[in-house]
């Protein structure tokens, strides 16, 4: 898949989880990398280009293992980001999937 | 990959990057594999499930806007010595042979990297200047002494040829008109003066464009499309 794109996807994705509960590094690349395809490292650099644009914030938190542990929460502007980017999604996949049916259709006629 | 050579990798990777910014970066990592180590999975495992540490470093790199290898402009020998003391890296000594590798990388992309710069800084402005100088010399010399003479012989020349053409057509129609012979020589003058005129204008018009084209070339290479001597 396109790196562009991807990176794309992938920053909503950890938008869209963050909306849902703060979480630290580790976790969330375990938890993308368990439903897409992408190295675990990937995600470092998305949530600091988030943190830099000011689309998430970090803090440290204690763990029940003992060192403290980066914890990302999402700011106001990410949410409206995640809420963004989620429309800009579903509008494209909607037209995408057009092209997909119209494909599979001559497809059927012509065999 | 264990952890120490996944992070003296990036370590090296991450070189052109400010050292508060790589070391937050670092640290990151190091958290990463910590956590990892917690959940009971061993080095090697985590480190192949983050990536490449190159590849890692130039998503770092791009979005920071820092053009990969560029701080180090041809670095000698000498002057990793010196970096490698004044810049405390746990990584680098432990795995002294992967940060050495990286080092001769970035290094050689330096010395790629300045040699562009030469060609860009050094070269480029001269084959300008000299353009410049003989353009100069040769509008002062051939075009304004030369082509604006010629271009205004030719163009009285046509004029003048399709006023005679068009007066004795004119006055052999007006005077000997009756005559058949006269009737046709006129008339002929007179296409010949109609044909001389769209020469002129056809003339005319090449000759302009082709000055602006002259003139446009002119400021692009003395004054360089972007602006060569500012």
């Amino acid at each position: 898949m396109n790196i562009q794109f991807k990176k794309g996807v992938l920053e909503m994705c950890v938008l869209l989880m963050l909306e849902q509960r703060d979480s630290y590094g580790y976790d969330i690349a375990n938890e993308l990398s368990r439903t897409i395809s992408i190295s675990d490292g990937t995600v470092y650099p998305i949530l600091r280009r988030l943190k830099q644009d000011g689309y998430v914030s970090s803090y440290l938190a204690e763990s029940p293992g003992g060192a403290p542990r980066k914890y990302y929460a999402i700011t106001q502007q990410g949410v409206e980001l995640a809420t963004a980017l989620k429309e800009e999604w579903q509008t494209f996949c909607t037209q995408v999937n057009t092209f997909v049916e119209q494909g599979g259709k001559k497809q059927d006629v012509q065999t | 990959m264990c952890r120490h050579e996944f992070m003296a990798h990036l370590y090296n990777a991450l070189k052109n990057l400010s050292p508060q910014e790589r070391e937050d970066i670092l640290n990151d990592y190091e958290e990463h594999f910590r956590i990892g180590l917690e959940m009971g999975k061993s080095e090697a495992e985590i480190a192949d499930s983050l990536g490449s540490p190159e590849e890692l470093a130039a998503s770092f790199t791009e979005d920071a806007g820092v053009p990969l290898p560029k701080k180090e402009i041809l670095p000698g020998p000498e002057d990793y010595g010196d970096s490698r003391r004044t810049d405390v890296s746990p990584y680098d000594q432990n795995v002294s042979q992967h940060a050495d590798y990286y080092e001769a990388q970035t290094g050689r992309a330096g010395t790629y990297d300045s040699s562009i710069q030469s060609h860009s800084e050094c070269e480029r402005p001269h084959p300008r200047i000299g353009m410049a100088v003989l353009l100069v010399c040769l509008t002062l010399l051939l075009v304004i002494p030369a082509g604006v003479p010629c271009f205004l012989a030719i163009l009285a020349a046509i004029i003048a040829l399709a006023f005679t053409a068009g007066w004795f057509g004119v006055s052999m129609l007006v005077f000997y008109g009756s005559t058949a012979a006269w009737l046709i020589a006129g008339i002929a003058l007179l296409c010949l003066c109609a044909c001389l005129a769209l020469c002129l204008i056809a003339y005319i018009s090449g000759s302009c464009k082709l000055a602006v084209r002259f003139v446009r070339f002119f400021v692009r290479t003395v004054f360089g499309r972007k602006g060569a001597f500012s």
